[in-house]
């Protein structure tokens, strides 16, 4: 479903299945406690200036940088290509799954694979492909999308996860966790030895040294990038870094930030295939250099520090609209804050509309950003876009039209204020459809006894 | 190429005329002594759920390696893993090993990690369940920015840093161990010199594994690279234009060894072919003088 859907389709959720509030409030939480201490035990400050500096200088010469890396991996015998979007991406694939052969695929995660419709890609071309990522394998069996950029199967609760694998695994219906992921790993470690094939994204890419870096807690994405004889990467323009030494920062604000560890548990440092005398490792590796709307963002001189974004998922963690419902109402591969605001730079506004009008404007996501992105203000900024664009629906452009009379007119303020403090139950009148909209998934509005200019009056003075 | 000169043509339209913005300089970690990288690392290992040990004799090494082989019937051993280091188990593949035994070129403190190479294979480092990580106190770094420059050099296709048994909370936010990677993780950190220790003389091929990674010079000055020991053969590098590999058998430098110690005179690479054979006779020389053989 496209993001134009999500108004219905998150109210269908919180109606149809209030469980899924409950796990990812929950987990989203979780991750947001450890993110917190974890930014405490560092100079997290000068890192998140660091961060940010570093990923803007980037993009402010993003030419010289894609070439600079393109030429040190060449170096390295990779083979490098680019993709302007999933039909060049496919073809690039499709070609290297024909010359080698390829039957049986694995897969490690990537945001920017399912922007690519990689999967169904691979399975149009009778290529077997496993998520090795135990959450992108649940859902994979759950013929889910992935609801949270870290953790892709945090909306699934321990039952239905036992159910999938009893179904799916013939584990026991009472299988504990680590049951569980035995399966998994018995199920999927068969695959890891036979594939031909490893895909993976790309965290980070460094120029000078053209080095493929990739962070992770499992271990699925070494397995997939260091056993299949061919290893496929695909990573955004976006994902370069300058030095080799800029990684002692980006590894560790990355991990912090998306769960509150040191670093991730195993981080691969890739500089091409296998060198002659090493035992192991693939003969051939690709580099998919992809676009799919990031030179467009890029253009967009108010909207391009989107691009900065590192995808931890620390801004879905912190967002009180996000913990309602999880990423699937969102009908788009990111959700959430960074999700919002990607969806616009990336489709347009009126593809992602109304994404960008689902937050309070709290600001919790910009006070977690590890690379400073101002999300409430991109948000304003695609509002903006949206109204000038005539993307509004007629009762949002009177609704907004009247409240704008309001605010520039203080009697006409004063007088609507004081209406509604003498006639509270309009705001909880079920007649009118705009309040019914309201009061079906929340609290009825409570008007404050006393206006604010007038409590203004009262503390102004006291310092 | 046509997808290529299409997006660089869109980056450098949307950049025309956008100033450059600037470049910081990579921010540097406070510095600690040998004692607090020790005592940060460990805290960090094993809050991840690893078992880290100071080891301070080659006995304590012994008995750590010891501890580590319980339960297991085999292992993979890395070709970097010196003899004395190597566990008393049948070998075996990495696929069905019960224990695997490796060397880092780098660890780092603040993040209480281990960098491994890909020179001594990435399979043995992944599919075992138990994995035994042997770092030398002289590779351990306060911050990861100390330890990414001492490996720069490291001539390997991968490096990855280990911080931890393999983990996921991906099944209800429980976390569990040994997904996918290793469900354990040790690492003895060796605060000893390893050739010092013990009351014999140590084999030459236990000492071999010192010199990998570390550049010598011909006795006619020519740099190269000890790039891979094993149990067969010390693999080298010559540095300068492509350079060219070459590998010296450890049976060759163990005969010359051994003519040194009866008091052979092999005060050069031409004395050396005329005692025991050409096989690479500079470097081999090379290499017998960097360890103090000749």
């Amino acid at each position: 479903m496209p993001p134009r859907a999500y108004p219905k389709e998150s109210q269908a959720l919180l109606e149809a299945r209030p469980e899924v509030r409950e796990s990812v409030t929950k987990a989203a939480l979780h991750f947001d406690k450890n993110r917190a201490r974890a930014y405490g035990e560092v100079p997290i400050e000068a890192w998140r200036d660091f961060a940010a500096q570093t990923k803007e200088h980037v993009l402010s010469r993003l030419d010289r940088y894609l070439e600079e890396a393109e030429a040190r991996l060449v170096e390295k015998g990779v083979t490098v290509h680019y993709a302007e979007g999933p039909e060049d991406a496919h073809r690039i694939l499709g070609e290297i799954v024909r010359k080698e052969g390829v039957r049986l695929a694995v897969r490690a995660k990537s945001m920017l694979t399912e922007e690519l419709g990689i999967n169904a890609f691979l399975a149009s071309q009778g290529v077997e492909v496993w998520e090795t990522d135990l959450g992108e394998f649940i859902i994979q069996l759950a013929e889910e999308p992935p609801s949270h950029i870290v953790g892709p199967a945090i909306h699934k609760s321990l039952e239905e996860i036992r159910a999938l694998f009893a179904e799916h695994l013939g584990t026991p219906e009472d299988a504990a966790p680590e049951e569980l992921a035995a399966a998994a790993r018995r199920f999927l470690r068969e695959r890891f030895l036979k594939a031909d094939l490893g895909i993976s994204g790309g965290n980070f890419l460094v120029a000078e040294s053209g080095t493929l870096v990739l962070v992770e807690n499992e271990g699925n994405i070494r397995l997939s990038t260091s056993l299949p004889r061919v290893h496929v990467a695909f990573v955004g323009i976006e994902k370069l870094l300058p030095r080799f030494e800029d990684l002692s920062v980006f590894l560790q604000l990355l991990a912090r930030a998306a769960t509150g560890q040191p670093i991730g548990t195993f981080v691969s440092l890739i500089e091409g295939p296998r060198r002659p005398g090493e035992p192991d490792g693939p003969e051939a590796l690709h580099v998919v250099f992809v676009d799919n709307g990031r030179t467009a963002a890029l253009a967009d001189e108010r909207a391009h520090v989107v691009l900065r974004c590192i995808r931890c998922g620390a801004c879905l963690n912190a967002c009180p609209v996000y913990r309602q419902t999880g990423g699937h109402p969102f009908g788009f591969v990111y959700s959430g804050p960074i999700g919002e605001v990607l969806a616009p730079a990336l489709l347009g506004p009126k593809e992602a509309y109304p994404l960008y009008h689902a937050s309070t404007l709290c600001g919790a996501c910009a006070e977690v950003c590890p690379v400073r992105i101002p999300i409430p203000k991109l948000l304003l900024y695609w509002r903006e876009r949206a109204a000038r664009e005539g993307l509004l629906l007629p009762f949002e452009k009177s609704l907004v039209r009247a409240y704008a009379e309001a605010m520039v007119r203080p009697s006409a303020y004063r007088l609507a204020s004081k209406a509604m403090r003498l006639f509270p139950g309009v705001l909880k009148s079920e007649t009118l459809p705009l309040v019914r909209a309201w009061t079906r998934l929340r609290a009825g509005l409570e008007p404050s006894p006393r206006p604010f200019h007038e409590l203004w009056e009262e503390i102004k003075d006291e310092g | 190429m046509k997808a290529r000169e299409r997006i660089l043509a869109r980056v450098r339209r949307a950049l025309a005329g956008r100033p450059e913005a600037a470049l910081p300089s990579v921010p540097e970690g406070a510095a600690l002594s040998k004692e607090e990288a020790f005592e940060l690392f460990k805290t960090r290992l094993s809050a991840a759920g690893a078992r880290v040990e100071r080891l301070k004799a080659l006995e304590e090494a012994r008995g750590f390696l010891k501890e580590a082989e319980a339960g297991a019937r085999t292992a993979w051993v890395s070709p970097l893993v010196p003899g004395p280091l190597r566990p008393r188990l049948p070998e075996a593949p990495p696929e069905e090993a019960e224990l695997g035994v490796s060397r880092a070129v780098a660890g780092v403190a603040e993040t209480g990690s281990v960098v491994l190479s890909s020179r001594e294979g990435r399979r043995g480092q992944l599919l075992v369940p138990r994995h035994l990580v042997w770092l030398l106190e002289d590779d351990l770094y306060g911050t990861v920015l100390e330890a990414l420059r001492a490996v720069r050099s490291e001539n390997a296709a991968a490096l990855a840093l280990h911080s931890g048994p393999s983990k996921s909370a991906d099944i209800g936010q429980i976390m569990v161990k040994g997904v996918h990677g290793p469900g354990e993780l040790w690492v003895g950190v060796l605060a000893f010199r390893l050739e010092a220790a013990g009351d014999e003389p140590p084999e030459l091929r236990d000492t071999l594994f010192q010199l990998v990674g570390r550049t010598l010079k011909t006795k006619r000055g020519e740099p190269f690279l000890v790039e891979m020991v094993n149990d067969r053969v010390v693999r080298v590098r010559t540095r300068g234009g492509a350079g060219k590999t070459l590998e010296v058998p450890v049976p060759y430098l163990e005969r010359a060894a051994q003519r040194a110690r009866e008091g052979a005179d092999l005060s050069g690479p031409s004395r050396l072919r005329k005692e025991v054979g050409d096989r690479a006779a500079a470097y081999a020389w090379a290499i017998l003088h960097a360890l103090g053989y000749v």
